[in-house]
């Protein structure tokens, strides 16, 4: 009986935060929880908020960039302490520059990925340049931020040194996952009409569809997993800061959106060399820096499969796929991926730093 | 610790269908019987509880996973989808022609101004956020060291006042302004501004 009242108040919590985040609002930068390290902000411009977390002891030559998507806030790679993928790299050396997206207004529906990349992401590397004194930096892109990062490094390869990508949406004809069908059902037209309705779009319909997709775990398993870890130290903590970063969706720019839909999901622009940005035709094959492709092998929001082709259609020398055995956002919070994952991408960042 | 998946040899399906009849056919009645009869403590039949649980969330997981799957799903789901957002696109058009004249006459504001009320203080909250926040002074190493590189002219401007003062500020509105486009003196305030 007492489990049963438990998981009920673990219900009710949750519920109350959703109905909270639909009547107040997702993805505000103002409700992010505190940030476990330490930042500054350096630039600002644009949709872009570069913030700098400097290296413990002495910093590696190159720093790092990370990207992360456009739909949700980053603080889950800064989540706390002892599970932050940022606290993580900066032990090891590095300078860590990380791109906060500011969510775009209804006035910023017409950014596409040119704005994005040529002008938000293009401005924030110069950034990093001028505050680092270097001239190349690495960069990590995580899952729509590893498309906004391969893209950028394709387009702009003179100011890439190394480029991590970690569960890229890539092949978009892989269809054997419930969110390969569910986020290509929109054709072109539907597409234009929810963005002539909407402008961006909204915050609670990118909540909405990411929860369809696993609607046990999010209406009862989840609840019942908090339960059954409370003994667990710091788990719980852990559980309601996720929670928080899942209720943060934020707008995703009309531009943008048909952009991902229509060339890259219905049409697979990127995968064919068709893709355009700018007016500029994509070759992957600009991209010349060491890639590493970090591929979840567990990972039901960017299919494995998705990602595998990189390697294949870039035209560096020195490239590689590297699987490991973890899910979408195990990548970024789960303590086995800290402990080898993320030593293991900055022990081939520092192999590549000179 | 890189590692490639394992092939599994019996189908997903399957082994939630196993796991979840031998939950509830044989481990959950034997620690059932075993608590009432032998008198055991409750650890074995909340053991058994638990793995019943997990086959039942397992079975639905794989059965939504089924149902995405399904192209005629699939179809349905995207018509139902188009056919919502196009009442929703026909019901804002309905209203906006109606209420547009309407609203303001009965003295209520639009959804327009509110939603640009709401943009106003959104856009003020995110500048006070910055302003608020800690910035780092640049260095003038760091300056001499990148060779200049053409970028947007915003961006120049930014980086220009960055690197001077290690701000920067958006050009923002100063003050009152006559029609002409003249800055009003202090004293044309007093005149024109009662309080």
């Amino acid at each position: 009986m007492s489990a049963i009242s438990a998981i009920a108040g673990f219900w009710m919590e949750g519920a109350l935060r959703t109905l909270d985040a639909f009547t107040t609002g997702f993805g505000s930068a103002s409700n992010d929880p505190p940030t476990a390290t330490p930042y500054r902000v350096i630039y600002q411009g644009g949709l872009v908020r570069l913030r700098h977390y400097a290296a413990v002891g002495t910093a590696h030559h190159t720093p790092i960039l990370l990207i992360y998507s456009l739909i949700k806030r980053p603080f889950i790679l800064d989540l706390m302490q002892g599970r932050s993928v940022i606290e993580n790299l900066t032990r090891q050396g590095f300078d860590v520059y990380l791109i906060d997206w500011i969510p775009p207004s209804a006035a910023d529906q017409y950014r596409g990925f040119h704005e994005y990349v040529d002008e938000d992401m293009a401005n924030s590397v110069r950034a990093v340049q001028i505050h680092s004194g270097v001239e190349k930096v690495s960069i990590i892109g995580y899952c729509f931020g590893g498309l906004l990062a391969l893209l950028y490094a394709a387009l702009h390869p003179d100011s890439v040194k190394n480029l991590v990508t970690l569960t890229l949406p890539l092949d978009m004809s892989v269809r054997d996952l419930p969110i390969d069908i569910m986020s290509r059902m929109l054709s072109e037209s539907g597409a234009r009409m929810l963005v002539d309705t909407y402008g961006n779009v909204p915050p609670w319909m990118m909540f909405s569809f990411f929860n369809s997709l696993a609607p046990t775990h999010h209406m009862i398993d989840k609840f019942v997993g908090a339960h059954r870890s409370t003994a667990r130290r710091g788990y719980l903590e852990m559980f309601r800061l996720f929670e928080q970063w899942l209720h943060s969706d934020v707008a995703f720019a009309g531009k943008i959106f048909l952009e991902t839909n229509n060339d890259l999901g219905l049409h697979n622009a990127l995968m064919k060399g068709a893709m355009k940005v700018g007016g500029v035709t994509v070759n992957l094959k600009n991209l010349i820096a060491p890639l590493m492709n970090v591929i979840g092998d567990l990972d039901d929001i960017v299919n494995p499969k998705s990602s595998e082709p990189l390697p294949d259609l870039v035209g560096s020398a020195d490239k590689q796929n590297y699987h490991y055995p973890t899910g979408h956002m195990g990548a970024a919070v789960s303590s086995d991926a800290l402990k080898n994952l993320w030593p293991a991408i900055g022990g081939w960042l520092k192999e590549r730093d000179a | 610790m890189a590692t490639k998946p394992q092939p599994n040899t019996m189908s997903k399906l399957t082994r939630c269908l196993v796991d979840f009849t031998e939950a509830m056919t044989i481990d959950l009645p034997i620690a059932a019987t075993k608590r009432i009869l032998a008198r055991t403590d409750e650890r074995e039949l909340h053991e058994a509880g638990w793995k019943a649980y997990d086959a039942i969330v397992e079975l639905a997981n794989d059965a939504t996973s089924r149902v995405y799957t399904n192209s005629a799903f699939g179809r349905v789901a995207a018509g139902a989808m188009e056919a919502t957002i196009r009442a929703q696109r026909l019901g804002v058009a309905l209203s906006g022609a109606l209420f547009a004249n309407l609203w303001p006459a009965i003295g209520l504001p639009t959804a327009a101004e509110l939603s640009s009320i709401r943009e106003e203080v959104g856009a003020m909250r995110a500048e006070l956020a910055v302003a608020r926040a800690p910035r780092a002074p640049l260095s003038a190493k760091a300056q001499a060291a990148i060779p200049e590189r053409p970028a947007s002219p915003r961006f120049d401007v930014e980086t220009a006042m960055m690197a001077t003062s290690g701000v920067f500020q958006r050009p923002m509105f100063s003050g009152w302004t006559m029609p002409e486009g003249r800055e009003i003196t202090p004293r044309e305030v007093k005149q024109n501004v009662s309080n």
